[in-house]
C-alpha cells in the first residue's frame, strides 16, 4: 500500500470538498443540579463530504448521528472543533451571516408527522423559508463585450457575470436583453432593464413587474411538483396527505431556498417500505437535477449502501470506519464495522460471514470509557501480551465481569444510589459468587445447576468460587479472587480499578487512531491496524471458527 | 378543487362570485341599522371612557391646572356624539318598548308599550333582546359558512373538525348558551332592566314616578326613592314584593325587589352582571396574555428562565389571595388608579395577577412539547426569528388550552369578586355586584323575602356551571386524536384542575 498515493487521494478529495468537520464535538450540558457530566454524543470527528456527493452515517440508535447531522446545519452548537462549508468556519457564525448561510444547508428531519405544522396549509410550509428570506433575491449579472465597470440599481444586487445570476442583462447594440434562470417562475418579459451607457461605466436599472408573492406561489407550486405532488396541494393540510407525500413536502421545504448541502435525517425510516424506494429514487433525482451535497443519515444499512457514495460508520460519538460504501460493505476493516454488517443477513451471497453478537449494551455517552470506544463490547479486543494465550472462555468470563462492575459502577452514580451510600445502606452485589460462577462456567450451565441445586447449597462460598475458577490459570484467577474479595468488602470501586489495571491492553488505555486501510482512502479506527497486531478480520474468522 | 394555475387572492374570488356575500353584507347592515343608536352610544361611553381615564391619570401625574381645561373640552365633544348618539334610532331600548305605567281603575294601563300589563311589556322586551342577539349571532355563523363554502379556497381545514364536533357537544353547547345569555344580560342591562339604573339604583330621590292612587282616585306623582322604600322587602311581618309580583305603585319587579332602599333585584343583577364580566374579562384577559407570553418564552428558551418562572408564580401561588387583595386595595386606597371604575379595574388586575400563575402551569406542558416538535427545528434551520416562530408554530397550539383554561378561571373570578363583594370589600356601593346582594339577604333567608339571597346565588351557580361547561365543549372540540398531536393528550387530563 502506497503511503504517498493515499495522502493525494485524500488531497483531492479535501480540494472538492464541501464540507469539511474537524475535531467537532458536541456536548450536551443536560443541567442536572449534581454537575452531572454531560453527554458526549459527538466526541471528536473528522471527515469530508466532496461537493455533490452523498456521505451516508450509520450507526446503532444513540451513537450520535442525529447529534451530528444537526451540528452540522447549526440546530446544535458545537462544544468544539470546526465545520467548515467551502473552507468558512460556520460554528461561529451569527445573526445575520448565520441567516445567510443558513440558505445553503438545510435539513430534511426523519418523522413526517412532527415536522410539518400542522396548522398551515402545504404551501403556507414551503413558502415559509421564502418568506424569511426575503426570497426573490436576484443577483443580477451584466454581460458587457468591452468590459465596463458596471453599476446597478432597482431590483436586485450585482454579481460578477461568471457565476450563475437569476438575471443576466446583456449590452450590446441598442437596447439590452434580458435572460431570466431558467428556474425562476418568471419569464424574461417579466423584468424591464434599461441602460445608461458612458465612457468607461455601464449604470443598469433593474425592475420586476411581477409582485414578490406572486412569484413565491409560483415557486411553491414549482417546487410541489418537483417533489412530485400536484400544484392544488397547495391548499390542502399536512392531515390530508400520506407519510410518503408529507415527507416529499418536507424535502420542497428544505429545497426551497436552493440548498447546496442537505441533511437527511433518516428521510424514510419513519415510512412504509412500498414508499421508501419512491422518496429515495425522489432524492437521487434531485440531487443529479440540482447538484446536491448530501448527508444522509441512516438506521437501515441496506438503503445505506443503495443511495450513499461513501459511509461513515458511527459508535458511541466517534467515526470508525469511514470509506467508500461498496468496498467498505464488502471488505468491512473495523471491528465494529464487521460486526454489525455480520447482523445483515446475506448482503453478499457469495460472503459466508457469521453473524457476531455483541454482549451487552453501548456505554452511555455521559461517561465512555477510556481508549478505543467500541473497547467495553468488541469481539476482537486486543490481549495483554501476558494473557495471550488465556482460554478464549475464561477471557470471555473476565471481560463480562469488568462489564459488569463497570455497568453497576454508571448505574452507582444515580442519585438514589448515592443517597444510600451516604446512608450506609446496602447497595453491594447479592451474591457476588453467583456472577462469579456465572461468569466463569464456560457451558451455559444454568438448566444443568438446577437439579443440582440441593448439592451445591451444601457447598460454601468459598467452595462455590475455588469450583468456579477451577479452570482458571493461576495469574488469572489470584486477580479475580483479590477482586472478590474486595467486593465482599463493599469496594466495588477498588475492585474495578484492580480488574482494569491487570487486565486492560492498549484498547481500553488509548484512543486508536484513524489508520487509512485501502488505496481508496478508507480509514478505521482501531488499533488493530498498528503493525504490531494482527488484523481484525482473521482474528474474526479464528473466533467464529471457534464456535 | 379548480384547475387554475395561479389561485385567485381572496379580493378576487370575492369580485367573481359577488352575490351571496352581498347580500350577506346587506342583511348584516339592516340588523346592525337598527341598534344603530345603541352602538353609537357604546362608542361614545369607550371614547369618553378612555379619555376620563387619560385625563385623571395625566391630572394625577401633572397635577396642573392645564389638563382640566383640555378634559373639559374633550368631554363636551364626547358629550355631543352622545346626545347625537341618544337621537338615533335604536331598537332594543326601553323607549321603544316602555313597561312603566299606571293602572286606572277600569283596569287600562297608560303609559306602557301598546298598553300591555307592564309584565308583558317587560317580557316583550327581553325577549326582542335575546332574539335580536342571537339572530346576530347566527347571521356571523351563516357567514362564515358562506364563506367556506363560496370563497375559501381551501376544502378542508383542521379548524373544520373542530367546528364539527362542537356542534355535536350537547354539554358545550348549554354552555355556551348560558354564557350567551350572561353576556346578553351585562350588554343589554339598560334594555332588559324593568327600571333603568339611575332611577333605581344610583340617583332614586331625583326621579319621580306615576301611579295612580286609589284614595285620591287621581294620578299621583312620587320620587322613585319613596316608591323604592315602600315597595322594599323586608323579611317576615312587614311588606314584601316576591319574585313575579308588582308592588303597590303599579311596577312589576320579575326577581322582587331588594331590602332597604329597595332596589329592583333584576335591575341590580342585570347591571351587577356588567360589573362581573369586566372584571372577569380582563382578569382572565391580562391572565391569558401573561400566561401565554411567559409559556412560549419557557418553552422555547428553557433552562433558567423556565426555573425563575417556576419560582415567581409558585411564590405568587402560595400568597393567600384574598390578603394579597386587602393589601392592594388598602394601597391604592386614595391612589387615583384604584378609583377607575369604583376599584374595578384594580381588582380586575390583581385577579390577573393572582390568577395567571395556575394558567401558565396548565399550558407550560403542552407548549414545552409543541417546542419539542420538528417543525420548530425546520423554523429555526432556516432561519425564522424566534418571535415569529414562537407565534406561528408554538401559539397557535396553546390558545385552545388557554381558551379552555381561561373559560374555567373566569367562573372563579366571578365567584372571588362575589365574595369579596359579600366581605364587603372589592367594589363599593351604590355600583351593583352580586355578592352583596347576597349579602344583604342572607339575614332574611328564611323569611318571606327569601329571594334576595337566592337568585343571585342560583344565577352564580348557573353562570360559573355555563363557563365551565363551554370550556368542558372547547376541550373535547380540540380532540388530541384527530389533531394528530401528542401535545393535546395532557390536556383531558389537567383539565379539571383549574
Ligand atoms: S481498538 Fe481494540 S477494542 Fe477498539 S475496535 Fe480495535 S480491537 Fe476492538
Amino acid at each position: 500500500m502506497s503511503e504517498e498515493l493515499l495522502t493525494e487521494a485524500q488531497q483531492t478529495a479535501a480540494a472538492e470538498a464541501l464540507v469539511e468537520v474537524n475535531g467537532l464535538k458536541t456536548y450536551y450540558d443536560t443541567g442536572g443540579l449534581l454537575g452531572s457530566q454531560p453527554v458526549k454524543a459527538v466526541d471528536g470527528v473528522d471527515f469530508s463530504i466532496g461537493r455533490g456527493e452523498t456521505l451516508g452515517l450509520v450507526g446503532e440508535s444513540g451513537c450520535g448521528k442525529t447529534t451530528l447531522g444537526r451540528t452540522l446545519v447549526q440546530l446544535e452548537t458545537a462544544t468544539d472543533g470546526e465545520v467548515l462549508f467551502d473552507g468558512r468556519d460556520v460554528t461561529t457564525l451569527s445573526g445575520d451571516e448565520l441567516k445567510k448561510w443558513r440558505r445553503d444547508a438545510q435539513i430534511v428531519f426523519q418523522d413526517p408527522e412532527s415536522s410539518l405544522n400542522s396548522r398551515m396549509t402545504v404551501g403556507e410550509i414551503i413558502r415559509e423559508p421564502l418568506d424569511v428570506h426575503g426570497w426573490p433575491n436576484f443577483s443580477v449579472a451584466v454581460a458587457d463585450p468591452q468590459g465596463r465597470s458596471a453599476s446597478l440599481s432597482g431590483d436586485g444586487t450585482l454579481t460578477r457575470a461568471d457565476e450563475q445570476a437569476d438575471i443576466t442583462v446583456s449590452i450590446g447594440g441598442g437596447s439590452p436583453t434580458v435572460d431570466v434562470r431558467d428556474t425562476l417562475p418568471m419569464d424574461d418579459s417579466d423584468v424591464d432593464a434599461s441602460i445608461t451607457e458612458r465612457e468607461s461605466s455601464v449604470a443598469v436599472s433593474v425592475s420586476v413587474t411581477t409582485a414578490k408573492s406572486r412569484l413565491r406561489r409560483a415557486r411553491v407550486r414549482e417546487l410541489l411538483e418537483t417533489v412530485g405532488l400536484r400544484e392544488e396541494h397547495y391548499y390542502r393540510y399536512p392531515h390530508q396527505f400520506s407519510g410518503g407525500q408529507r415527507q416529499r413536502v418536507g424535502i420542497a421545504r428544505a429545497l426551497a431556498l436552493e440548498p447546496e448541502f442537505v441533511v437527511l435525517d433518516e428521510p424514510v425510516s419513519a415510512l412504509d417500505v412500498s414508499v421508501q424506494a419512491k422518496v429515495l429514487n425522489l432524492l437521487d433525482d434531485l440531487q443529479d437535477r440540482f447538484g446536491l451535497t448530501y448527508l444522509f443519515i441512516a438506521h437501515d444499512l441496506s438503503v445505506v449502501r443503495h443511495i450513499c457514495d461513501r459511509v461513515a460508520v458511527m459508535y458511541l460519538g466517534h467515526i470508525m470506519e469511514i470509506g467508500e460504501t461498496e468496498e467498505l460493505f464488502r471488505n468491512p476493516k473495523n471491528p465494529y464495522t464487521y460486526s454489525l454488517l455480520s447482523a445483515i443477513p446475506d448482503t453478499d451471497p457469495s460472503a459466508t460471514r457469521e453473524r457476531v453478537t455483541l454482549r451487552g449494551t453501548p456505554p452511555s455517552p455521559r461517561d465512555p470509557p477510556s481508549g478505543c470506544p467500541f473497547s467495553t463490547r468488541c469481539p476482537v479486543k486486543i490481549r495483554p501480551a501476558e494473557f495471550e494465550d488465556v482460554d478464549e472462555d475464561i477471557w470471555e468470563g473476565i471481560e463480562l465481569l469488568r462489564e459488569i462492575l463497570r455497568e453497576r459502577e454508571q448505574r452507582d452514580r444515580g442519585l438514589r444510589e448515592r443517597a444510600k451510600q451516604l446512608l450506609g445502606l446496602e447497595t453491594g452485589f447479592d451474591d457476588i459468587h453467583d456472577v462469579v460462577e456465572e461468569v466463569f462456567t464456560s457451558e451455559p450451565t444454568a438448566g444443568e445447576n438446577q437439579p443440582a441445586d440441593d448439592g451445591s447449597e451444601e457447598m460454601d462460598d468459598e467452595q462455590r468460587l475455588a469450583a468456579a475458577l477451577s479452570e482458571v490459570p493461576p495469574g488469572v484467577r489470584t486477580h479475580v479472587e483479590t477482586a472478590v474479595e474486595l467486593i465482599e468488602e463493599d469496594k466495588e470501586p477498588q475492585a474495578h480499578r484492580l480488574l482494569t489495571e491487570e487486565f486492560e491492553s492498549v484498547c481500553g488505555k488509548e484512543p486508536p487512531e484513524h489508520h487509512p486501510v485501502s488505496e481508496t482512502g478508507r480509514t478505521s479506527y482501531c488499533h488493530r491496524h498498528r503493525p504490531e497486531y494482527d488484523e481484525p478480520e482473521p482474528v474474526f474468522e479464528h473466533l467464529l471458527d471457534q464456535d | 378543487m379548480s384547475e387554475t394555475t395561479d389561485v385567485l387572492p381572496f379580493t378576487q374570488r370575492l369580485r367573481s362570485n359577488p352575490r351571496p356575500a352581498l347580500l350577506w353584507v346587506g342583511v348584516l347592515l339592516v340588523l346592525l341599522a337598527l341598534e344603530a343608536g345603541a352602538i353609537a352610544s357604546v362608542a361614545v361611553t369607550i371614547v369618553s371612557g378612555l379619555a376620563g381615564a387619560v385625563a385623571s391619570g395625566a391630572a394625577a401625574v401633572v397635577g396642573g391646572p392645564v389638563v382640566p381645561s383640555i378634559g373639559g373640552a374633550i368631554d363636551a365633544a364626547l358629550t355631543s356624539a352622545g346626545q347625537v348618539a341618544n337621537g338615533l334610532p335604536t331598537l332594543l331600548s326601553r323607549d321603544a318598548i316602555p313597561n312603566q305605567g299606571y293602572q286606572t281603575p277600569d283596569g287600562a294601563w297608560h303609559g306602557t308599550f301598546l298598553g300591555l300589563e307592564p309584565k308583558h311589556a317587560w317580557l316583550l322586551r327581553v325577549v326582542v333582546v335575546y332574539a335580536y342577539m342571537f339572530g346576530l349571532l347566527w347571521w356571523c355563523w351563516r357567514g362564515y359558512r358562506l364563506y367556506v363554502r363560496h370563497y375559501r379556497f381551501a376544502d378542508w381545514t383542521p379548524r373544520d373538525d373542530v367546528v364539527d364536533r362542537l356542534r355535536t357537544h350537547r354539554w358545550g353547547q348549554f354552555g355556551l348558551v348560558v354564557v350567551l345569555l350572561f353576556v346578553g344580560m351585562a350588554l343589554f342591562a339598560p334594555a332588559i332592566s324593568p327600571m333603568t339604573a339611575e332611577q333605581n339604583l344610583y340617583n332614586a330621590a331625583q326621579h319621580d314616578i306615576e301611579y295612580y292612587d286609589a284614595d285620591s282616585e287621581s294620578v299621583e306623582k312620587m320620587s322613585a326613592f319613596d316608591a323604592n322604600l315602600a315597595s322594599a322587602s323586608r323579611g317576615a311581618g312587614s311588606v314584601n314584593v316576591n319574585p313575579w309580583q308588582y308592588d303597590d305603585f303599579g311596577r312589576f319587579h320579575p326577581f322582587g325587589t331588594m331590602t332597604n332602599p329597595g332596589q329592583d333585584l333584576f335591575t341590580f343583577m342585570a347591571y351587577g352582571a356588567r360589573v362581573s364580566l369586566a372584571i372577569g374579562l380582563i382578569a382572565i384577559g391580562v391572565s391569558i396574555v401573561m400566561a401565554a407570553g411567559l409559556s412560549m418564552l419557557t418553552a422555547y428558551y428553557k433552562g433558567v428562565i423556565d426555573l425563575a418562572v417556576v419560582f415567581v408564580s409558585d411564590s405568587i401561588q402560595s400568597l393567600p389571595g384574598i390578603l394579597l387583595l386587602l393589601l392592594v386595595s388598602a394601597t391604592f386606597q386614595n391612589h387615583w388608579f384604584g378609583q377607575i371604575y369604583n376599584g374595578g379595574l384594580l381588582l380586575a388586575l390583581t385577579f390577573g395577577v393572582v390568577y395567571w400563575p395556575g394558567l401558565w402551569r396548565a399550558v407550560r406542558g403542552p407548549a414545552l412539547q409543541v417546542a419539542e416538535q420538528e417543525w420548530v427545528d425546520a423554523a429555526k434551520s432556516y432561519g425564522q426569528r424566534s418571535a415569529t416562530t414562537m407565534r406561528k408554530h408554538m401559539l397557535p397550539y396553546t390558545v385552545s388550552y388557554l381558551l379552555i383554561y381561561g373559560s374555567m378561571s373566569l367562573g372563579g373570578v366571578i365567584i372571588g369578586v362575589s365574595g369579596l363583594s359579600f366581605l364587603g370589600l372589592g367594589i363599593n356601593p351604590p355600583i351593583p355586584e352580586w355578592g352583596r346582594a347576597i349579602a344583604t339577604g342572607q339575614d332574611y333567608v328564611t323569611t318571606p323575602a327569601w329571594h334576595i339571597s337566592l337568585l343571585p346565588g342560583l344565577l352564580i351557580v348557573i353562570v360559573v356551571t355555563g363557563f365551565n361547561a363551554l370550556g368542558d365543549g372547547i376541550r373535547d372540540a380540540m380532540d388530541p386524536e384527530s389533531e394528530g398531536e401528542d401535545a393535546d393528550a395532557g390536556a383531558t387530563a389537567a383539565g379539571g384542575g383549574a
